[in-house]
Order: structure tokens, then sequence, then C-alpha cells
């Protein structure tokens, strides 16, 4: 585009210079703004028509090659897209809402299928196209979000397996004031790394119920969502995006909350040094080989992303986070020899010590996509805190997230079994197993307590962690 | 289920709403840089809060006496020479005082041409109005009328030199229509659809717009001015002390009661139908109108729009000749003085 044109395109955007809405179609305009009651913002709602009407006219030769009949479908459609751009907090229900309509506009499509692609003209391809092309996506994603019919894709040509060359070892390449550099590719910045509070925590023996010998090496990961403000990845919204991830940071580093952020553009940085504790995951439970950790502060590295958990949809990541959070996953797992089934989301192992529930915390309670990250489906696993400690669910976590995971109803079937073998009402066997958790999460308190006050390092937080 | 909400969520939310007030943060602003007042606007965590200044000076005789006085009170001004310059709100009570008509450093909606101070002046009220950004780029939108014919230099000259100055004090310059603002600020319930009009001291701007998209933007050289210097020339006053009457008085609902009053809803009526009339020739005169689901409705703010019954008189001139689009209905913006800023915030915020 030229200087005048840019100028022109300025002026217009700015009002400044009269439009043409004549393309604007009276049935546009009614799919939009029945879209608009909800927008409380008068910024927001602005935006939302402006990109709405944008996407029109970048469109506007396609449009008219659309069957009629289809055409209030994809102004539907692109009109939920625009409501999944809006910004701030009290978007978030818009957001979500139009997300759960393109997902069954998905879900519709595919099924009616054959049919509908059948029907669908030439015009409808090329707008397809061109949606794909000329609008921007809201997030990366691993799967597209392009609905299956608006998107009749010509057979696929086969394409050769890429091989590429991975290193066999993992080592630090090059090492620079603000940054390190990994063989995997992984760059960290270390701009804002902090020294806190050495790790040490006692694991707890699952068979005899007695603590194990102080342990300070880590040993897993929990990984989480950092939950904060969220803007859809677009050029316009660069400085913001950039300024979201700033404070972040800052508030994270003020906090101690996780050994690693990744933010939207995938860029990893370290907030405490490794031997350091965060205040990631203290009310939580996981365990794997006869080990029980309670209070996964110490034992196990906290790695979140700039994002907000999405128990429906896509993956709530962008792709550059999805590519470093691997890249990180592998660096920590083979540095430190990391147990891979300790590799866990902070939904799964988070619990409330008070009302004896599982997922007090979503994040990551569905969805993680363990098998990319080449780790074992924790979601299968039966979680400790049912299986050892009779933790319960109510309905609030089944609002959030659906149904819980496998792992749960693998846990409580055990328990019945166990409850019939013994004798006992499962309620019974679950209250006994809750002064359990009582039990071993004091001892393993004392422990790490007496040893805290004898190590050389900054005291240690009275309380478990933010969580 | 409260306590489920994840820890930085929270945090997020809160400083989302102290973020408004946080001077380390900046705040959008939005500017009505008008030939009568300066309205400024900013958003707070209670709404909008909005400022505004006289954009007007008077320049007397340099003394040292004149000086402390000026001092003790108070009182804006800045010295040129043998002279020192009042401006911004105490202008019209010196002006009263001597009997002298007030200066502007604008006419008609741009830089007063004929006003060697001008620039100096508007520069100095907004200073007191608008503080430096407190981040470099923060944004801030300023009103500019839309281009009359012959005038498009001027407007670029205006526009540029706003820009130029708004710069200097740390912001990002975004200008934007009167009318466009009108809408944004009055119309968001009917999705920025209608007619949005400024009725300012210089001029009226005329805004139409669709789903936010301005499709005809006008103004027309008459506004509270045209009314003030008419009457003055009337009835024999200055017109600085017309635009008090007219500003604290007036009530188009009676009818006149003496002289002035007369003037006064004579010359209202014709700018009125000179508006309506120059809006209804420009709607169907135009190429480029969209094809509305619904009858549009027209907003009127600004300062002349203020007195009662400015909207019955506004429906008579609409009702007297057929308009060539169906109209829903014509409102007065609730605060129509600072209307036009309201809405360059919401552009500043949308640019944020």
């Amino acid at each position: 585009m030229d200087s005048t044109a840019q100028e022109r395109r300025r002026a217009l955007e700015k009002g400044l210079v009269c439009e043409d809405p004549r393309e604007l179609s009276p049935e546009f305009a009614r799919s939009v703004e029945g879209l608009t009651r909800d927008i409380k913002d008068p910024v927001e709602r602005l935006r939302f028509l402006r990109n709405s009407t944008k996407t029109i006219r970048q469109l506007e030769d396609q449009i008219p090659k659309v069957p009629a009949l289809a055409r209030p479908l994809v102004y539907k459609y692109l009109g939920w897209r625009g409501l999944t751009m809006l910004k701030g907090e009290r978007a978030a229900g818009i957001r979500r809402g139009a997300r759960g309509k393109i997902a069954a506009l998905q879900i519709g499509i595919v099924i009616a299928g054959a049919g509908l692609l059948l029907g669908a003209s030439y015009g409808t391809i090329r707008l397809a196209a061109s949606l794909g092309r000329k609008t921007p996506t809201v997030e990366a994603r691993v799967h597209s979000e392009i609905p299956a019919a608006a998107v009749p894709q010509p057979t696929p040509m086969p394409e050769p397996e890429i091989l590429t060359q991975r290193p066999n070892s993992i080592w630090l390449v090059e090492k620079g004031k603000d940054y390190e550099l990994y063989s995997n590719g992984l760059r960290i910045d270390t701009t804002q790394r902090l020294k806190g509070t050495r790790r040490s925590y006692a694991p707890i023996d699952e068979a005899s119920g007695g603590v194990l010998p102080l342990a300070s090496e880590p040993v897993g990961i929990v990984f989480h969502t950092t939950e904060s403000d969220i803007l859809s990845l677009e050029a316009e919204n660069n400085a913001s995006l950039l300024r979201n991830s700033k404070n972040l940071v800052a508030y994270i580093k003020r906090h101690e909350f996780y050994h690693y952020l990744i933010d939207r553009f995938g860029r990893v940085y370290q907030i405490l040094n490794d031997d350091s504790r965060a205040n990631h995951a203290g009310f939580a439970v996981w365990a794997n080989a006869g080990r029980v950790y309670m209070n996964l502060n110490h034992a196990f590295f906290g790695v979140s992303f700039e994002s907000r958990f999405a128990p429906e949809g896509p993956l709530p990541l962008t792709e550059a986070q999805l590519q470093a959070g691997r890249l990180l996953t592998e660096h920590l797992v083979r540095r430190y020899d990391l147990d891979p089934k300790l590799c866990v989301g902070h939904g799964i192992v988070s619990v409330n010590p008070k009302t004896r529930r599982i997922g007090h915390h979503v994040d990551w309670a569905k969805n993680f996509p363990f098998k990319t990250f080449g780790l074992p489906d924790a979601y299968q696993v039966e979680p400790a805190s049912v299986r050892l400690f009779g933790f319960g669910y109510d309905d609030d976590l089944a609002k959030a997230i659906g149904e819980p995971w496998p792992g749960v109803f693998k846990a409580e079937a055990e328990l019945q079994r166990d409850a019939l073998k013994s004798g006992q009402s499962t309620d019974e066997l679950k209250q006994a197993l809750t002064r359990r958790y009582d039990l071993w999460f004091e001892e393993q308190s004392q422990a790490a307590k007496s040893t805290t006050s004898s190590l050389i390092t900054a005291p240690a937080p009275a309380g478990p962690g933010v969580n | 289920m409260d306590d489920r909400k994840d820890h930085l969520w929270k945090v997020q939310e809160g400083s989302e709403q102290a973020a408004a007030e946080d001077p380390s943060r900046g705040t959008p602003l939005g500017v009505d840089v008008g030939t009568s007042k300066i309205v400024a606007a900013r958003r707070r965590t209670k709404g909008t809060e909005t400022s505004m200044q006289l954009n007007a000076f008077i320049p007397v005789p340099f003394s040292r006496f004149t000086e402390t006085i000026l001092g003790q009170n108070e009182i804006p001004y800045f010295r040129d020479g043998d002279e020192l310059i009042i401006f911004g709100g105490a202008t019209e009570r010196f002006a009263n005082m001597f009997n002298v008509e007030t200066r502007r450093p604008m006419a008609d909606g741009l830089l007063n041409p004929k006003e060697r101070m001008g620039t100096v002046v508007l520069e100095s009220i907004m200073r007191g109005l608008i503080p430096k950004a407190k981040v470099q780029g923060e944004v801030l939108s300023f009103s500019v009328p839309a281009a009359s014919e012959g005038r498009e230099a001027e407007l670029v000259y205006h526009e540029a030199s706003l820009r130029r100055f708004f710069e200097t004090l740390g912001y990002r310059a975004v200008a934007i229509n009167e009318g466009l603002a009108v809408i944004f600020s009055e119309l968001e319930d009917q999705n920025f659809t209608g007619i949005g009009i400024s009725c300012g001291g210089g001029m009226c701007n005329v805004a139409l717009a669709y789903l936010s998209i301005p499709s005809l933007l006008f103004g027309i050289s008459k506004g509270g001015d045209y009314i003030d210097n008419s009457v003055g020339s009337v009835v024999d006053e200055p017109a600085t002390r017309i635009k008090m009457i007219k500003e604290e008085k007036l009530d188009l609902t009676k009818a006149p009661a003496d002289k002035l009053e007369k003037a006064l809803h004579i010359y209202y009526e014709d700018l009125v139908e000179s508006l309506v009339d120059s809006i209804r020739k420009a709607v169907a005169k135009a190429d480029k109108l969209p094809r509305a689901h619904r009858p549009l409705p027209i907003v009127i703010a600004g300062g002349t729009a203020k007195p009662k019954g400015f909207k019955e008189l506004f429906e008579r001139s609409m009702k007297a000749k057929p308009f060539p689009i169906d109209i829903s209905d014509i409102r007065v913006a609730a605060d129509p003085v600072t209307a036009t800023a309201r809405g360059a915030l919401i552009a500043a915020l949308y640019e944020k």
C-alpha cells in the first residue's frame, strides 16, 4: 500500500473521511447488531463493529458469490469471530459464548457434512479461502478454527513425512548476559531471574506413611495458566500484549509464583533459580512410585503459560507457547532427570483441604497436551488426593470443567472396591482417609520446617503458598 | 465456589480497576477543541470526568498593579510586550468589566488566521487543561470540524498544528470529526448508527454514520457566535454579553419578553433552519448513504444546543418539509457541552 493509500486508510479509520457503507447490507447489519446486546463497554462495542465491518469490506468481492441462503450463516460466523476479539475481563463471558457458538457451528457443519458441501457453491469456497487468508486468527491454535463448512477443502496432497535432526542431548549452547540458549532451540530470558528460597521437602512413603529423607532436587513439573488478561493476537494489540507480559513478569516475580513463565509470543522467562521453591502449588497432592508429595512448591517446577484455561474449544495456547513449552519441558526433564509421570497440570493436583475437594484450581484440569509434550497422560492416573485421601468433588467442578478427568473415576471405583472389602461404606472409608491427609500433611510440614530453619538461605514464607 | 478463582485473575482484575487512576499508567484523553470552549474528558474508575475552559482571551495594558491583581486572584495570563493577555474562564468577566469583546484564538471551528496571538493563547489554555502524558505515546483524541468547501487547506493546518502541540506533551494524537464524536458518545445504544450534530460556537458539524462508519460529513459556518454577533448588532450590545445572557437565561419554549430575547429567538430559528436545510440537501445529494434497515436517530450536542426548547425548535424545522430518510427520534445529548469530548475519549480508548 503506498503512502497516499495508507493516509487515506488512516483517515477513514479515524472518521475524517467518508466511507461508502452501501455494501454493508441490511442483513449484515441486523446480524451484527443482534450480537451487540451484551457488550456493555462502548469502546468494545465500537471495536466489535469496526472489526466486523472491516472483515466484510475485505470480503466484499466474495460475499456476492455466496448463495443468498448461506449468507446469514456467514454473517453470524463473522460476528462471532468479532466477539472473540473483544478485550477486557468484562467481555470474557461474551468471548467464551462466541467460541462455544463457533465450536457448535463446526460440529453442526461436520454432522451436516456432505450435504452441505454439495450445496456449497464455488463462491462459498472462494470466501472460505479468503477468510483463511485475510483475517487474523484470534489465537494460534493446534487445530485450525475455521469452520469445516465454510472451508470445503480440496483433497489434500499426501505430504512426505518431514524428518528433522534432533540433538541426542541438550546442552547450553551460549550464555549471554540476559539469556541462555540450549541446543534444542530453547532460549531462556534470564533478566528477571531471582535467587529464592532453597528447595527442601520431605516426601511420604506411601506404604508406611513415614516421612522419607529430606530432598532438595526437583522431581517434576506442574503446568499452570496465569489466568491473566488475554488479548487477541493482532498487530494492533502489540503494545498492550507487550505491556501485559511485562506487568505479568513483574507481578510473578514479586510474588515468586512460578519458576518459568511462557508469554504469548513464546518467550520463556526464568523467574526463580532452578534450586529455589516457588509459590505455585501449595495445597496440592501427587504421587508416583510409592512416594507421595504434598505441597508441591518445593519438589516441582512451576511452569506457567500466559493464558486463561478453557475447558472447551481450542487449546488456549499460541503456537509459539506450545513450541516453547515443549522445549522447556524437554530441557527440564533431561537436565534434572525428572520423572515424566510427575509432570502434571495444576488442576489435577490442586486440592482444598478445608472442603476436602479436588480441583480447587482448575487450570489444566482438562486438555493439557501431554502427548505433544512427550509426557504420559496424567489424566488417566488415579489422583492420590482421591485414592489415598478420599477427597471428593462437587457440582462446582463439573460446572467449571464438565466431567472430572478419567483418573478420578478410576480412583473412586478403587475406593468402592476397598470399602466393600473392608466392610465399610465408601463414605466411612473416605472419612478415615481424609484424616490420613491431615496427619501426613502435618508430618511432612514439620519435617520441612525443621530443615528450613537450619538452612543458610532466606526463610521460607509462613504459608503454604498461593493456591 | 467463589474461592475457585485463580490467583492472578483476581489481582489483574483489581489492577485493571486501579489502572484508571494509576499515575504511572497514564490515561487516554478526549479533547474537544471548540471555537468557544475546550473540553477534556478522561475515564476514571467511577466514570468519565470532564473539565473545560473558555477558549477566549482579552489583552489589557500592562501595569505592575494589574499583574499583581491577576496573580493574587490566580487568573491565568501571560505578558506580551506592553500587554497582559488574560485567557480562559476569567476573560468574559474582564470583557464585561471593560465593556469590550473577548477575542478568540479560533474562528469558524479553525485556528483564527486573523489573530496574531491565536496559537500561543490556544496552547496556553490547553496546557492548563491537559497534563503532560504520564506515559510517552499515550493516546489523545481531539476533535476537528469537517472540511468545508474552500477551507480544506486551513483544516490541514489546524489539524497539524494541534497534533504537533499534543505531541510536545508526549501524546500520540489522533483527530476525530466532531459530528462523529457526538455519535460515539450519544448513540452507543444505536450501535453508533444515526446522525450526530455538534452545534458549537463557530460552526455546526454534522455526521451520518452507519455502524460507526461515517458516510456523510459536513459543516456549516454558523454557530453560537453567529447568533451572538447578529443579536449584538441588532440590540447594540457586545456579543460577549449576549452570549452570557443566551447561556444563562434563554428559554426558546417561552415567548420572548424583550427585544433582546426576540432577536435571540429569531437568530436561533435562522440557525436551526439553515442547519436542517443543509442536512436535508446533503442527505438528498449524498450518493454513499447506507441501505439502513431501520429509521435513523438524530442527536444534537454542543453549547448552542443547550437552551431549553432547542430540540422542539429543531423538530419543528424538520417537520416543515419532507426529509429524504426516515428519522426515528431527535434527542439532545444529556450533557451537550461535554458530548464531543466524551466521544473523542471513546475514540482514544479505541485507539489505545
